[in-house]
């Protein structure tokens, strides 16, 4: 199937869940953070969230500095 | 009614509609913890103390370093080597010496914060680390403060407004305590003006919230990312099993 992944179309299979973002964009993920569809989805969720079709997957840094 | 001196101070404000007389003295009547006095909340507080804030609680426990210098602009070279907190006061008072600036120069753990968060009306989180973060959220909405919060590293900017009244997620609904990069300022750098926008947009919804002249988009992640010149926005969904603001 096809997502968005920060502005990007991908193909990818089609029973994924979020966990697997991080292994597609070989990034670790203790150091981002992901919103689907516009909304923040918490890392303990990642791995119970379904992906489908067309959606929009944002990828962006943990950022606590100051 | 404001008398004639503090309609010229603040008169170019109270030309901002709805920005009124009543909005100034609720601003005038204000108190504010920024706990942070690096590049967030040097940014921070140079506005919300020209605004009128009338009591500002400023909490870093950290000297004035030469590398401090080309992001936090209330420092000068001769102020290296002294205590943040007690040098931005002075720096303040000259900007406008007709509020309270109280220098505290206490390391922000648990209970120095259990201390002064119940003192004020709003939060501002101008940290460094996660750790001190989630402490800020979770004292925070402990006692039903509204939480500014800012972040920024290399060319990455971040902010969120939480109102513990309101029904979106919190800090800890964002991120997880695994997530901690360490100080991210020593390892990846950052660009004056990147962390400067982060705390510009907490001085903004600060004086929108405390003076009541505009309504706040609660619960939000703002993330810039300076390398596109561009601003996403997320919701941050409250989770139900969240320690700190789910359903207990
Ligand atoms: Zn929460």
């Amino acid at each position: 199937m096809k997502i968005i992944v920060n502005d990007k179309v991908m193909n990818c299979a089609d029973a994924i869940d979020l966990a697997f973002i991080p292994t597609l964009l070989q990034c670790n993920p203790d150091n981002i953070a992901m919103a689907l569809n516009q909304t923040v989805i918490h890392k303990q969720a990642w791995s119970t969230t379904q992906l489908k079709e067309q959606d929009r997957i944002d990828v962006f840094q943990v950022v606590a500095g100051g | 009614m404001l008398t004639k001196e503090t309609y010229q101070r603040y008169s170019r404000q109270l030309l901002v509609d709805p920005f009124n007389d009543l909005a100034q003295q609720q601003l005038i009547h204000s108190s504010v913890l920024i706990v942070g006095a690096g590049g967030l909340g040097c940014a921070a507080a140079q506005y919300l103390v020209g605004s009128g804030v009338g009591h500002l609680l400023l909490m870093d426990h950290d000297k004035v370093d030469i590398s401090n210098l080309h992001r936090q602009p209330l420092y000068v070279e001769s102020d290296v080597g002294s205590y943040k907190a007690e040098s931005a006061a002075r720096r303040l008072l000259q900007i406008n010496s007709t509020g309270r600036i109280s220098a505290l120069t206490y390391q922000a753990d648990e209970a120095v914060l259990e201390t002064f968060i119940p003192l004020v009306d709003i939060v501002l989180d101008c940290t460094d680390n996660l750790p001190t973060r989630f402490i800020i959220n979770s004292l925070s909405y402990k006692h039903k403060k509204p939480l500014f919060i800012g972040a920024a590293t290399g060319s990455l900017a971040q902010f969120v407004a939480l109102n513990p009244a309101q029904n979106h997620g919190c800090y800890a609904c964002l991120y997880a305590p695994e997530q901690d990069t360490g100080n991210s300022c020593l390892s990846q750098g950052i660009l004056g003006p990147v962390v400067a926008l982060a705390g510009n947009y907490q001085a903004l919804a600060s004086l929108y919230y405390l003076s009541g002249s505009n309504q706040l988009d609660w619960g939000r992640l703002h993330v810039f990312d300076g390398s596109k010149m561009q601003w996403k926005q997320f919701a941050i969904p409250k989770r139900s099993e969240c320690a700190v603001c789910g359903d207990k």
